[in-house]
């Protein structure tokens, strides 16, 4: 099969389209991340500084990373408790989790902030406050490790996909 | 902006079972007064001194989601009202709270493992105040510091209430230290119950730093605040009347006398803050059974008092 030049350079970009997304998803990675230790760090202050009912304080944690999408998926827990307050916080957070899946968030980032909603539906403010800054220390190792893997890993994904696209083009002219 | 029933029942609604909620349904305005949860027993329904089961048995854990779905999962935020064993919930309504006490030497710290709670149910009772009125101004127009005193449950709030609705009404300025939310129920800046058109709100704030905040910040001329405990509470409403302003305040009592020989009213009664006290009949809600004059003369005493 022969595909001539117009074929090979659809090959290239093709193979650099598929590396772009390769990228992009260590990316997105990066973003939840980043997203997740900024609203700790806000609700560790606010637990403490604003005393919101649950709603509300995770209401305005989201407002930490508005564009993100944990702060989406933190909306929802709020807006489930407020409509079904008899829901405890950790089973809202699963609802929501179900509700509105992150296919960039990795099996231990998942058990870190679920082993966390399910300590802050308990006990007093500073309990949950200690909880959210155990989250963060948990968030902040991964963090630095997505970073790395999306700088290292994201420019090889770019040249290796645009390599390969590359290659495939030249042999199918 | 003015709770309706209908909000209260939504608001109930959300946070209990559905076997008390359709219960909850058939009641009209006014009629609901307690609802009481206690685990292990009947959801009982108190309608003006007669209660009604409900077909439910909460466990612990259940009276636990109940106690944090009324108030709205902020329990934990709430930690010094519990400590006087209540929350005041969405507008207005009482919550009291009972479990395990934890404490540090004779201090109470919190509570866990709820066992049982008692919701209060507010009510908005224009004319509630309407025989006290009468009692509040001077010849000149001037409003008399006056103590409320009754027993819980007898419509002390509920009257103070009415009498700062109108008297704001009448362009008087008003200001409510409201520290459990039980006067004015603020919710977001908003008060869910009527407090009258020119009256400011200090909402959550204990009552001495309140009544000195608002000599400081906002010039009224009425002060208004419900249940003076302690002495602290006491010396800022003997500071509040010193400079001028009138105080209406409640305390909890069933005889005036044995009321004002408690410490933190003793001072108050013997510096002659108060220029009215009020006495509520205990049988009936919001019934006036005395009042006195600032030296404890009657002035009007009512029959079966």
């Amino acid at each position: 099969m022969r595909l001539g030049m117009a074929g090979a350079v659809i090959c290239t970009l093709a193979g650099t389209a598929v590396g772009g997304m390769l990228r992009e998803r260590k990316y997105a990675r990066l973003r939840l991340l980043e997203g997740e230790a900024e609203i700790l760090a806000r609700m560790r202050l606010m637990l403490m500084e604003e005393r919101l009912s649950m709603p509300r304080l995770l209401e305005e944690c989201a407002r930490a990373a508005p564009d993100n999408l944990f702060a989406k998926r933190l909306l929802r827990v709020g807006q489930l408790l407020e409509k079904q307050p008899l829901l405890s916080l950790e089973n809202a957070y699963g609802e929501a989790c179900r509700l509105y899946p992150l296919t960039a968030e990795k099996k231990e980032d998942r058990y870190v902030m679920h082993h966390f909603f399910r300590q802050l539906g308990r006990g007093t403010a500073a309990m949950r406050e200690q909880a959210a800054a155990s989250a963060l220390r948990k968030v902040k190792p991964a963090l630095e490790s997505a970073e790395e893997a999306a700088k290292t890993g994201g420019k090889l994904s770019m040249q290796l996909g645009l390599l390969l696209g590359l290659v495939v083009g030249i042999a199918l002219w | 902006m003015m709770v309706t029933w209908h909000e209260t029942l939504v608001f109930l609604g959300q946070c209990l079972p559905a076997q008390v909620v359709k219960q909850l349904k058939g009641m009209k305005e006014g009629q609901l007064r307690e609802i009481r949860v206690r685990a292990g027993n009947h959801i009982l329904l108190e309608t003006g001194g007669r209660a009604t089961s409900c077909p439910v048995v909460p466990n612990q854990q259940q009276v636990n989601q109940i106690a944090e779905a009324l108030s709205e999962h902020a329990l934990y935020a709430r930690a010094e009202e519990m400590r006087s064993g209540f929350v005041t919930l969405k507008g207005g309504h009482r919550m009291g709270l009972c479990g395990r006490v934890i404490c540090q030497g004779q201090t109470v710290r919190g509570l866990r493992d709820i066992s049982s709670l008692c919701v209060r149910i507010a009510g908005q009772w224009r004319g509630a105040a309407d025989r006290l009125l009468p009692w509040l101004w001077d010849e000149g127009g001037r409003i008399f510091s006056t103590l409320i005193v009754g027993m819980p449950g007898s419509g002390k709030t509920t009257m103070l209430r009415d009498a700062l609705c109108r008297i704001s009404e009448g362009g008087t300025r008003v200001c409510v230290v409201d520290e459990r939310s039980e006067i004015a129920a603020m919710c977001e800046g908003v008060p869910q119950l009527e407090i009258g058109p020119n009256t400011d709100v200090l909402d959550g704030c204990s009552k001495d730093a309140g009544l000195r905040w608002m000599i400081r910040a906002m010039s009224p001329q009425v002060l208004a605040t419900d249940e003076l405990r302690d002495m602290a509470e006491g010396e800022a409403v003997l500071e509040a009347v010193q400079s001028g302003i009138s105080v209406l305040a409640t305390a909890h009592g069933r005889n005036m006398e044995r009321t004002l020989q408690r410490g933190t009213l003793a001072p108050l009664a013997d510096g002659c803050a108060f220029e009215r006290y009020v006495l509520l009949r205990e049988s009936a809600v919001g019934e006036i059974a005395a009042v006195y004059d600032e030296k404890l003369r009657p002035l009007v005493r009512e029959e079966g008092s």
